[in-house]
């Protein structure tokens, strides 16, 4: 699995250029049976949270719902600019796409990708 | 000018205080110092946050992803508001093998100094999809005020 942050012109083509994108920070983790991805998206409201699949990219995308416009004012602003999460990963034909499985709570998204049964490792028993 | 008898000895409990002071700093910087609270001593990270003004209220919003309300603890004290708490991580089998470890865990701690013209009893807190957000409204003498001046 790897990430496509550098490949700007698959984000251009797909996505307005007018908007501003915050880069969720994510783990990624891999076991024998699949590889479980948890990105932070805080603000964003469960029925947000996109998850979509298409040409070995898996692309998440948190939208949060817009500042009341009234706050013009800030004493501090550390968080990004831009209300929306989005992120791209390039993901490799060891997983099958059919079970890709996702949960959403508290800002926080895991993603469950399980592996091919013919990559995962197995014991041959010697008859 | 007095004459100073010439003490050999002196010099020596000089250059001995002197050390013993450099000592003394230096182990009082690993104790740990009252009036810090244990929470920050204990923290290892700290929210992003953002503060935002408008002519009633001061928002706080601290992005806490991953963590449920009930491990969030918001403190005030002598003007100073803080928030703590810690996140926890995910169980995970031994064998798993990282690829990509951006985000933290474990205890953190952020503090912020509130003006004195604020309304401490009205200070108020949200926690959803892992976002803190405490309002916290300006007292009526800190609101600005429109005077409309009549011409004579």
């Amino acid at each position: 699995m790897t990430d496509v942050k550098d490949n700007k012109d698959t984000l251009v083509q797909e996505y307005n250029k007018e908007e501003y994108y915050i880069y969720p920070l994510v783990n990624i983790h891999e076991t024998n049976d699949e590889f479980v991805l948890v990105a932070d998206m805080p603000g964003v409201p469960k029925e947000n949270v996109t998850i979509n699949f298409a040409d070995d990219f898996l692309t998440i995308k948190g939208k949060m719902n817009p500042v009341n416009s009234e706050v013009k004012k800030y004493i501090l602003k550390e968080t990004g600019y831009g209300n929306t999460y989005l992120r791209k990963f390039r993901i490799n034909d060891t997983i099958d796409t059919n079970k890709i499985d996702a949960v959403y709570e508290n800002g926080q998204l895991t993603v469950k990708m399980p592996k091919h049964d013919r990559v995962k490792p197995r014991t041959i028993s010697i008859k | 000018m007095a004459l100073v008898k010439f003490n050999p000895v002196r010099d020596l409990l000089n250059f001995e205080r002197e050390v013993s002071r450099i000592i003394n700093n230096f182990e009082r910087s690993f104790d740990s110092d009252n009036s810090l609270p244990q929470e920050f001593e204990n923290a290892i990270w700290s929210p992003l946050s953002d503060i935002s003004e408008d002519k009633d209220t001061f928002k706080i919003r601290l992005d806490l992803p991953g963590m449920k309300k009930e491990d969030v603890k918001i403190n005030m004290e002598n003007n100073m508001l803080s928030i703590s708490g810690e996140r926890k991580q995910e169980k995970e089998s031994d064998n798993s093998k990282y690829h990509r470890v951006e985000r933290v865990y474990g205890k953190f701690y952020r503090s912020f100094t509130l003006p004195e013209s604020i309304e401490h009893e009205k200070i108020d807190a949200e926690f959803k999809d892992g976002q803190l957000t405490i309002i916290v409204p300006k007292s009526e003498k800190a609101k600005p005020k429109q005077l409309e001046i009549k011409i004579k």
